[in-house]
C-alpha cells in the first residue's frame, strides 16, 4: 500500500513539472490529474478487496456462450 | 502527420503477430486441433488478415482523418463515445494479458521467489516509458528488434533439427479432418485479428494505399515462422505432448545443443523473444492512450502514459488468479468478445450506408414532392 501510494506521489509530481514546463492550460491539469487519481483507486481498491470480480470475470460474465 | 513508414508498420506486425503467438498459442493449438494445427494456423491468420482488411478498407475512405473524430457524425456522439471506451476497455485489458502471460513464464521459469508484481511492474514502467516516446519511438524500436529477434528464431530450426524424429512428419498429412477445421481455428483467429488496431492510427501512417499489402506480407512471414515454430514442437514431441507443455516452444529451445560447449541457448533465446512482447504491448497501452487523448481532446497524449500503465499493471495482476485460468479465459469468453471488438468497425460501416439511403431517399422524395408542386 505504502508503496503504491509512493510511486503515484512520484507520478503526480513528475506529469506536474512536465505540465508546468509547457504552460498548459488548468483544464488538462485537471483531466491529467483525474487519471492518475482514478488509476490510484483501482490499484488500491483490487488491493484491498483481491475477491472483487475481475474485468475478465465480466468479460466471462457477458460473452460466455 | 504522418510519422510511421509501410515499413515499419510491417515490420511491426510481423513481431506483434510472431510475439505472443510463438510464445503462447502452441500449446493450446496443439491440444485443440493436434496434427492439423498447421492447417488451423493458416486458416487463422488467413481470418485475422480479413478481419484487419476490412478495417483498413473502411478506414481508407476517410484517410486522413482519425475514426475516434469522424465516428461521431457516422454514428452519433454518444455511440461513437461508448464504442471508443469499449476499444479502450479492449485494449488495455489485452496488454494487462500479455503482461500477465509473460510475467507468469518469467515467475515459473527464470525468476521463481521473485514476486510477480515485481515483475509486472517493471515492465510496466518500460512499457508507460515507450508509450510516453510516441509512435516513432515504438515502431522504430520495433523495426530494430525485427532483425535481432528474427535472425534468432531463423537459426533455431537449423540448430534443433536433428533432434526431430521425422517419421512423425507423414501424420500431418494423414491425421487431416476438414469438418474439424472450422471448430479448431475458430478461437485462434481473433488473436490475428487484432491487427484491425490499425484503424485507430491510419492517418499516422505514410502511403496509406499500400498498408493491406503491408499486412499481407507480414503475416505472411510471420506465418511462416510460426508454421516452422509449430512443425517443429509437433515433431518434435508429438501433438499430445506439446499440448500438455505449458510453453512448448521453450521446451523445444532447450533441446538445442551445439557439440559440448553450447547447451541451453534458451536464456539467449527468451530475453530476444521479449523485447517482441515488450512492442506488443506498447502498442496496444499506445492506442489507449492516443483513443482517450483524442477524445478528451488533449494536445498530447504523453501525460496519460502513466497512469494508464498503471491500469495495466494492476489489470494484468487481477485478471485471473492463476495460468490455468487465464489460459480458459482466453480460449472461451475472450474469443466471443474479441470477436465483438474487432468486427465492430463494421456496425460503422453498416450504419452509414442506412444513413446514405435514408439521406439520398429522403432527398429524392423533396425533389419528387417539388415536381408535383410546380
Amino acid at each position: 500500500m505504502i508503496a503504491i501510494t509512493v510511486v503515484f506521489v512520484v507520478i503526480t509530481c513528475y506529469e506536474l513539472s512536465y505540465l508546468i514546463r509547457r504552460n498548459r492550460k488548468p483544464r488538462t491539469f485537471w483531466i491529467t490529474g483525474s487519471f492518475i487519481a482514478a488509476a490510484y483507486l483501482y490499484l488500491m481498491i483490487i488491493y484491498h478487496y483481491k475477491d472483487l470480480p475481475s474485468m475478465s470475470r465480466v468479460i466471462e460474465n457477458i460473452f460466455n456462450y | 502527420m504522418q510519422r510511421v513508414s509501410q515499413i515499419e508498420l510491417g515490420l511491426m506486425f510481423v513481431l506483434f503477430n510472431f510475439s505472443t503467438a510463438a510464445g503462447f498459442l502452441i500449446g493450446p493449438l496443439s491440444k485443440l486441433a493436434g496434427y492439423q494445427g498447421w492447417l488451423s494456423l493458416f486458416v487463422s491468420q488467413a481470418g485475422g488478415l480479413l478481419i484487419a482488411c476490412f478495417s483498413i478498407w473502411y478506414g481508407k475512405k476517410r484517410s486522413d482523418e482519425f475514426i475516434i473524430h469522424y465516428g461521431k457524425e457516422v454514428v452519433g456522439k454518444w455511440i461513437n463515445l461508448i464504442m471508443m471506451i469499449i476499444y479502450c476497455l479492449f485494449f488495455i485489458h489485452l496488454a494487462g494479458v500479455v503482461l500477465r502471460q509473460a510475467t507468469d513464464f518469467l515467475v515459473q521459469i527464470y525468476l521463481p521467489s521473485t514476486p510477480s508484481w515485481i515483475i509486472a511492474s517493471t515492465f510496466g514502467l518500460v512499457i508507460s516509458i515507450a508509450v510516453r516516446s510516441g509512435i516513432e519511438a515504438i515502431f522504430r524500436c520495433a523495426a530494430g528488434f525485427f532483425f535481432i529477434i528474427f535472425s534468432a528464431a531463423a537459426i533455431a530450426p537449423f540448430l534443433v533439427g536433428k533432434e526431430l524424429d521425422y517419421q512423425r512428419a507423414i501424420a500431418l498429412l494423414t491425421h487431416l479432418n476438414l469438418k474439424d477445421l472450422v471448430h479448431t481455428s475458430f478461437p485462434f483467429i481473433p488473436w490475428f485479428g487484432e491487427m484491425f488496431l490499425v484503424i485507430f492510427i491510419l492517418p499516422l501512417i505514410t502511403q496509406v494505399e499500400k498498408t493491406t499489402r503491408t499486412l499481407i506480407w507480414s503475416s505472411l512471414i510471420s506465418l511462416l515462422f510460426l508454421e516452422v515454430f509449430y512443425l517443429l514442437c509437433i515433431i518434435l514431441f508429438d501433438d499430445l505432448l506439446t499440448g500438455q507443455f505449458t510453453y512448448p516452444t521453450l521446451e523445444m529451445l532447450r533441446f538445442i545443443r551445439i557439440g559440448d560447449f553450447l547447451e541451453n541457448l534458451d536464456p539467449i533465446v527468451v530475453p530476444i523473444w521479449i523485447a517482441g512482447l515488450f512492442i506488443k504491448m506498447s502498442v496496444l497501452l499506445f492506442i489507449v492512450v492516443w483513443i482517450s487523448s483524442k477524445l478528451l481532446q488533449l494536445k498530447d497524449s504523453r501525460p496519460l502514459s502513466f497512469s494508464f500503465g498503471a491500469i495495466m499493471v494492476g489489470m494484468a495482476m487481477h485478471s485471473a488468479s492463476n495460468s490455468v485460468e487465464l489460459n480458459h479465459f482466453l480460449q472461451n469468453a475472450w474469443v466471443n468478445f474479441a470477436y465483438f471488438v474487432e468486427i465492430s468497425p463494421l456496425s460503422y460501416w453498416l450504419i452509414s450506408i442506412v444513413k446514405d439511403r435514408f439521406q439520398s431517399g429522403g432527398r429524392e422524395g423533396k425533389i419528387s414532392l417539388g415536381e408535383v408542386d410546380k
